[in-house]
């Protein structure tokens, strides 16, 4: 397959500046997320990669050729809708074999290729069922099938699984995760779902307002994301971004969630850290995860003292919503750690996860 | 008091019984959820309670009484709905104020005045008061119309998936603002939704539907660790609940067709009590323990990486086990692992009726 450059790219609806100068690197067998809120631009981007959009300026290069000035059907780039748009009346064959008889190929040539599609794809034994009798996961397999059987050098989809129940949604990124590892296509993913993103991407690019935020691993966008957008966007539950106030004492770092509580001590060297950057203390917000945040139903050593507002049971563990002042933050505890509302609650957060942003520009201190 | 007993309601649209005998008793300022699918009943449920469609049989108490033939100004409740029509070319306030400008509730100006303020202070939303509701943001409409059933000071609030027009995050924020509200305002909430996770975050008890029946009631506690069936264990969690057909032989032995199976710990054979044969199995993916030195040995077919955890797909033979892991290890795919499934955690359902063979 190929490898996909966006340089430069932008794209003005009338006044609307909707792809600002857009750099990206999608690498031969890649499976690249574009994420990002509705709006954002990412849809445009795939459609201008498609073809099926134009660019103001900037170049589209596939396998290092400039594509922008093709049309749709000369890119030779695949685009999968949604999963499960299959011709009910053909068998799978035959809706593999359907984008190449429109192409006036011979038999011979159209056979062969179905079954080698057929193979990688590893669905040589269901070619002569209808789409009725296919499980899900046949059926992405087979769609894909009559994607890749014109030998398209990219795969392009466009939220293709977001209006499937949830449990059919699960099962499909699954097989489509499992698919990409098989047969290792150069792949353009695009969903608001940040849970889909972290499934099955290799790369995760998040996009707002037309701007690239971050490209990272799921790992790396999700343990350092780079500004407040992206650390509220990805990870569910949210992260939370709190006010506070640090101060230094001989011993350790002090952070203040609020002005009647006590420090949470932290590292003493993350003070000098933190002032090196020449953010202003009065700026800086803290971003910590639920999962960072340890709990204890006693008081203990460097845990700070605080009230449990609200229970949100989630199943496998519950999300403590607590109160410090004036401020919320919210934990993740074992099933019925915390019996009630209105319980005494005392806390300290995982300082290797806890993270530091300015709050004007929403920049992460990289600490 | 604001207690709703809904004693066999059914209601029909022509030849599709849209809800089947349904009874429920929500408790006096109860924050209580309906759950289920698109077209289990559940607006249609919501939309008996508050006198917009009339039953075909059955009756509807509110605080004792039976309101069947009251219509829903005199039944005193208030409806938001998923898709919030506020009057576009009027400000917040207006909105605010046009519920209490009916003739049938006499409310003076000043009264007015002070609902609106003391609902837009406890909603956020004071700084929007003169502000046209089509330039509001999604989160900051939903918090008008929501301000638009308060203000009536109703015993009962109904609320019909409010929330699931928007985006993930607003939708995670105003979850705990609308439980904190409830709370606040000591109302009775009944709230409709599909989505098992406001269900579960939200719900002091759960009342789950299936094509217009009642399957299940109860905490979300109760809900997601001891589900009446099948249908119950699947449509709550995340990842779904594994489930797959077993054997147990003399009450001690699971058999999964000829790819794996385990003996049961005595404990687990006493919850059994006796219960033999073929069985639906269940085990949630966060009760799978994998990379142990005994158990069953499995291939790993894929691992996702989510974030607080990870997902990682265990292939034996033809089936798939999805088992959660913390973020910290590391596996490989296609390589083997073994695995093995917490007893006190399993599920038992019937093969056939997915009815849960365990009482309690």
């Amino acid at each position: 397959m190929a490898e996909i450059n966006l340089v430069e790219i932008e794209k003005y609806f009338g006044k609307n500046y909707v792809i600002r100068k857009l750099n990206l690197d999608i690498k031969d067998g890649e499976f690249l997320v574009l994420l990002g809120p509705s709006g954002c631009g990412k849809t445009t981007t795939l459609r201008a990669i498609a073809g099926l959009e134009e660019i103001d300026s900037g170049d589209i290069l596939i396998d290092g050729q400039p594509v922008q000035n093709l049309k749709a059907s000369d890119r030779n780039i695949a685009f999968v809708f949604q999963l499960y748009a299959l011709y009910p009346h053909l068998n799978a064959y035959d809706n593999i074999a359907f984008p190449l008889k429109a192409t006036k190929r011979s038999k011979e040539t159209i056979s062969l290729r179905v079954e080698e599609v057929a193979k990688v794809l590893r669905i040589e034994s269901i070619l002569d069922k209808n789409p009725s009798e296919l499980s899900s996961g046949d059926m992405q397999r087979v769609a894909v099938g009559r994607a890749m059987v014109r030998r398209p050098k990219a795969i392009l989809m466009d939220e293709p699984i977001g209006s499937l129940d949830a449990k059919l949604r699960e099962e499909m990124r699954t097989e489509l995760k499992r698919l990409h590892i098989e047969i290792n296509s150069t792949t353009l993913y695009v969903t608001h779902d940040q849970v889909e993103a972290m499934s099955m991407a290799d790369k995760v690019a998040i996009m707002e307002d037309g701007v690239l935020q971050q490209v990272g691993t799921p790992a790396e966008v999700y343990d350092q994301p780079a500004n407040l957008f992206v650390a509220q966007f990805v990870g569910s539950p949210i992260m939370n971004i709190l006010d506070c106030k640090i101060d230094t004492d001989e011993n350790c770092t002090q952070c203040f969630l609020g002005q009647d509580t006590p420090a949470l001590p932290l590292a003493k060297s993350l003070y000098d850290k933190i002032e090196s950057q020449g953010v202003p203390f009065g700026q800086l917000a803290l971003g910590v995860r639920p999962e960072a945040v340890r709990l204890a139903r006693e008081a203990r050593d460097d845990y700070i003292k605080a009230q449990v507002h609200v229970i949100e049971p989630l199943g496998p563990f519950d999300i403590v919503d607590i109160k410090v002042e004036n401020q919320i933050i919210r934990a993740k505890a074992a099933s019925r750690f915390v019996e009630k509302p209105g319980e005494g609650i005392w806390l300290q957060l995982d300082e290797q996860r806890t993270h530091f942003f300015d709050k004007d520009t929403g920049q992460s201190l990289k600490i | 008091m604001a207690q709703v007993t809904l004693e066999n309601l059914t209601k029909k649209f022509k030849s599709v019984t849209a809800v089947k005998n349904l009874s429920i008793d929500i408790r006096d300022q109860e924050f209580f959820v309906l759950l289920g699918p698109t077209g289990a009943g559940k607006t249609t449920t919501l939309r008996c309670i508050a006198g917009l469609e009339k039953p075909n049989g059955g009756t509807i108490n509110i605080a004792g009484q039976n309101v069947n033939d009251w219509g829903p100004a005199e039944r005193d409740v208030a409806i938001v709905f998923q898709y919030y029509s506020l009057y576009p070319h009027y400000t917040v306030k207006q909105n605010l104020a046009f519920p209490l400008k009916s003739k049938i509730r006499k409310i003076s100006p000043e009264e007015m005045n002070q609902r609106i303020a003391k609902v837009s202070k406890t909603l956020q939303i004071n700084h929007l008061l003169d502000r046209k509701t089509d330039k509001l943001s999604g989160g900051e409409m939903q918090r008008v119309a929501i301000g638009r059933a308060i203000v009536r000071e109703p015993r009962i609030f109904l609320m019909d998936e409010p929330l699931s027009n928007l985006d993930a995050k607003l939708r995670e924020v105003l979850r705990s603002e609308l439980k904190d509200l409830q709370m606040n305002l000591g109302a009775t909430f009944l709230y409709v939704t599909h989505d098992q996770v406001e269900a579960m975050t939200m719900g002091e008890r759960i009342g789950i539907l299936n094509k217009g029946r009642l399957i299940q009631v109860g905490t979300p506690y109760d809900i997601y660790n001891s589900p009446a069936n099948t249908y119950v264990a699947e449509f709550v969690g995340t990842p779904a609940i594994n489930l797959f057909d077993g054997l147990i032989q003399d009450s001690r032995l699971v058999v999964i067709k000829n790819d794996f199976e385990f003996e049961l710990d005595q404990k687990t054979i006493n919850r059994l009590n006796g219960v033999s044969g073929e069985v639906k199995i269940g085990i949630r993916s966060e009760d799978i323990e994998i990379a142990v030195d005994k158990g069953t040995e499995g291939r790993i077919y894929l691992v996702e990486d989510m974030g607080m955890g990870k997902i990682v797909t265990i292939k034996i033979n033809d089936h798939l086990l999805r088992a959660t892991v913390d973020a910290k290890y590391h596996f490989e795919i296609d390589t083997n692992v073994r695995f093995q499934l917490n007893p006190e955690k399993l599920h038992f359902f019937n093969k056939d009726s997915g009815e849960n063979l365990i009482a309690g």
